[in-house]
Formats: C-alpha cells, sequence, structure tokens
C-alpha cells in the first residue's frame, strides 16, 4: 500500500495538481512538453514532477534526450480509498453526536 | 482534498458547542478517550474507538462558532515522526432550523502535517 500521505502533500499543490492532470491526459509528455501548455517555467515543471515521482503518481522512462513521465494510477487510488473510509468514518461519529444530542436535557426531539 | 460532513443537531447552539468541545461529550461519540486544551497552540491527545492513538493541536477557537484541530496518528514508541498522514479537522456551527447545523471538514496533508500547520508559530513566538 502506497503511502497516501505523500500523495496528498503531493496534490496539496495546485499546480502540481495541473501537472498531474497533464500528464494523467496526455498518457506520457516530457517536462519540455508539459512547460508548453502550463503557465511555469520547465525548471518548475521538473520540481512538481519529482515530487509527484516521490509519491508514486508519475513514472519516468529515457526517451531520447528527455524523460517521459506517464501515470502510475494505483497510489491515487489508495488516495481515494482512504478519503472514502474518511467519509465512513465521519458518518458513524455524526450518527453517535445526532443520537447524543437527542438523548440530551435541553433537545428539541420527542423525549420530554 | 477534503472530506465535508453536515449534521443537524435538535439542540441549541450554546449546547451543540459543548457537545463538540467538552471531552466528556465527545468521548460520547468522537473517540473513547479525549483530551483536549481548548485555546490556540492547545494540545490534544485521542483514542479512537479500536484503540488507535492520536496526538493533535488546537489551530482556531472562535467560541459558539468554529473549532479548527490537527490530528495525526501518535508516533510509535520510540518513534518520533507520525505513522500515518495528519490532518486539520474543523467543526463549523450554524444556527438552523430544528436546532443547530454542525458542518465537519476534515483534509488530510501529507506527514508533515504537524510541521506545517501554522500553529507552529505562536509556540515560538511564546517562547522568545
Amino acid at each position: 500500500m502506497s503511502d497516501v500521505g505523500e500523495v496528498f502533500a503531493a496534490l496539496s499543490d495546485p499546480t502540481r495538481r495541473s501537472v498531474m492532470e497533464h500528464v494523467a491526459r496526455s498518457g506520457g509528455a516530457t517536462a519540455t512538453q508539459l512547460a508548453a501548455e502550463l503557465p511555469v517555467t520547465r525548471q518548475a515543471v521538473a520540481k512538481h514532477l519529482a515530487v509527484l515521482a516521490g509519491a508514486g503518481l508519475v513514472e519516468a522512462r529515457r526517451s531520447g534526450r528527455e524523460r517521459r513521465f506517464s501515470p502510475t494510477p494505483a497510489p491515487l487510488g489508495d488516495a481515494i480509498g482512504w478519503m472514502a473510509a474518511l467519509g465512513g468514518a465521519w458518518d458513524e461519529r455524526l450518527a453517535a453526536l445526532a443520537a447524543y444530542a437527542a438523548g440530551s436535557p435541553n433537545s428539541r426531539s420527542g423525549n420530554r | 482534498m477534503s472530506c465535508v460532513k453536515e449534521v443537524t443537531l435538535p439542540i441549541e447552539p450554546d449546547d451543540a458547542w459543548e457537545a463538540v468541545t467538552d471531552p466528556e461529550a465527545l468521548e460520547a461519540w468522537l473517540a473513547e478517550s479525549v483530551e483536549i486544551d481548548l485555546r490556540p497552540g492547545g494540545e490534544a491527545a485521542f483514542v479512537l474507538p479500536g484503540g488507535e492513538r492520536r496526538d493533535g493541536v488546537v489551530e482556531e477557537v472562535e467560541p459558539g462558532e468554529r473549532l479548527a484541530f490537527w490530528w495525526w496518528p501518535a508516533p510509535e514508541d520510540g518513534e518520533t515522526v507520525p505513522s500515518g498522514p495528519g490532518s486539520r479537522v474543523t467543526f463549523e456551527l450554524a444556527p438552523a432550523v430544528g436546532g443547530t447545523r454542525v458542518r465537519v471538514t476534515e483534509t488530510p496533508a501529507g506527514p508533515t502535517a504537524r510541521a506545517g500547520s501554522p500553529v507552529a508559530r505562536p509556540r515560538a513566538i511564546a517562547a522568545a
């Protein structure tokens, strides 16, 4: 299981999310190609790609003089699964909170 | 990437505030054990159902309206780094038909959530 913390950290930056999105849509791109499509320098794109690669969200392969980055979906799937579990946990907690509130002496609901 | 959930409680906002900030109340719905120092920079500790221990720190307290805190899995014995991602949690209260609406937002951060959280600064200022 990938480190979901690294995935969230990697995707917490909006520019980096754009880079990720472009890599995913293109199926494979170099830093130069990505920089041509985004309002950031090639150097900035390369830094973002390094962070994304560190989180396991993209992988690089040699393609001529530059490396070509392609998406690796499994860590994102793990992160999405983690978020879904988080939603389930809060559903349970808020149900318990509602029950606690309904049972409290100052509650407006039925029990008077 | 945030998780947002809402519930309307059949109680007045003052009672709802107590329900989401008083440790005894929190132990009725959020965790099995809660310690929380309810001021910016205040420390918190939780034991969740199932035994998971979490540490935390309070970021923001707007009495009656909003509580924001960060929490993360407590480091394993002997470790200094948390064993999982931390997140920022907010409880926001608003009057609603039928009582009080509570909105919970949990936003996962990265493994360095604690180091990156804004509350690191008040401590540094107090220590200066």
